[in-house]
């Protein structure tokens, strides 16, 4: 049960990463300008950067969870969906009247998007518990 | 572990080509300046006195209590009734800059997308701060 059920949330996570990074490479200004609207990062050189480069992450990381059950992608995955749903959740505490940019055009309204990042970092964290066993491994050496 | 944190690295690393394979094909498309700022200070659209061409993106209820001296209303909800008037008092000098209620609005952003990709104009730019950076300017316009 265990099993199915960590095979299908791989699934699921891994594929939405692929969407969301695919939507996002595909229009890296819109992206730049979702990034600047944060109001988090203003150094442009660095949100330029992060418009090319998150989207690309996210389409590895999505492709590796998807392949093969990648611990490497899940810290990956764990570290960016923490990032994003910090951001989100403090431009709804600044009152941001913003659209996340996280599915690029096809992104919801704020409090949607973060309750698929909040359940995505929940779907994450059961793959860390259903793999606990490995994790013990990879910790060893 | 070892092998853990390579594969880390790998995986950022891969990341990392195309992403700056994407970044050279805008380069050489000449389609970097979409990265350009499309926000401006109040100072700087000041400098250009007479030929910004200010357009109130806020509700009209908004608009009809209060607005820039010469702002013209355009928002959303009535594009294409206003759309003809900016479109009248437009001219080929003339810079436009687009205002919402505040730093945290979205519409001016939203109306000058639609500017730029909808109506064709291409000098149009967001005021930092909206409404409320002129409303706290303490006259600086007024000199």
């Amino acid at each position: 049960m265990r099993t199915t059920a960590s095979f299908v949330i791989r699934l699921a996570i891994g594929i939405t990463f692929l969407y969301a990074g695919v939507i996002k490479a595909l229009a890296p200004v819109d992206f730049f300008h979702s990034i600047l609207k944060y109001d988090l990062v203003s150094w442009r050189p660095l949100v330029i950067s992060m418009a090319f480069y998150l989207p690309w992450l996210e389409i590895v990381c999505g492709a590796a969870l998807v392949l093969k059950q990648s611990h490497a992608a899940l810290v990956l995955l764990l570290a960016m969906t923490s990032v994003f749903t910090a951001a989100i959740a403090s431009a709804m505490i600044r009152g941001l009247d913003i659209s996340c940019g996280c599915f690029g055009h096809a992104s919801h309204g704020m409090p949607v998007e973060l309750g698929i990042d909040i359940a995505i970092l929940g779907g994450l964290l059961f793959l860390f518990w259903a793999r606990k066993e490995q994790w013990r491994s990879v910790a060893a050496f | 572990m070892v092998l853990f944190l390579r594969k880390i690295v790998l995986l950022l690393l891969l990341a990392g080509i195309p992403a700056g394979g994407s970044a050279v094909l805008m380069v050489t498309r000449g389609n970097w300046g979409a990265f350009a700022d499309r926000q401006i200070s109040l100072q700087d659209a000041l400098q250009w006195k007479e030929r910004v061409l200010w357009v109130d993106a806020r509700p009209e209820v908004d608009y009809a209590k209060d607005h820039i001296p010469g702002a013209l209303s355009l928002n959303e909800d009535d594009w294409g009734g206003l759309l003809p008037g900016l479109v009248q008092a437009w001219s080929p000098d003339r810079v436009i800059v687009v205002y919402c209620s505040s730093r945290s609005c979205q519409a001016s952003e939203e109306v000058a997308n639609r500017l730029r990709e909808e109506a064709g104009f291409t000098s149009v730019y967001v005021l930092r701060g909206g409404w409320e950076t002129w409303q706290n300017s303490k006259g600086i316009h007024l000199k």
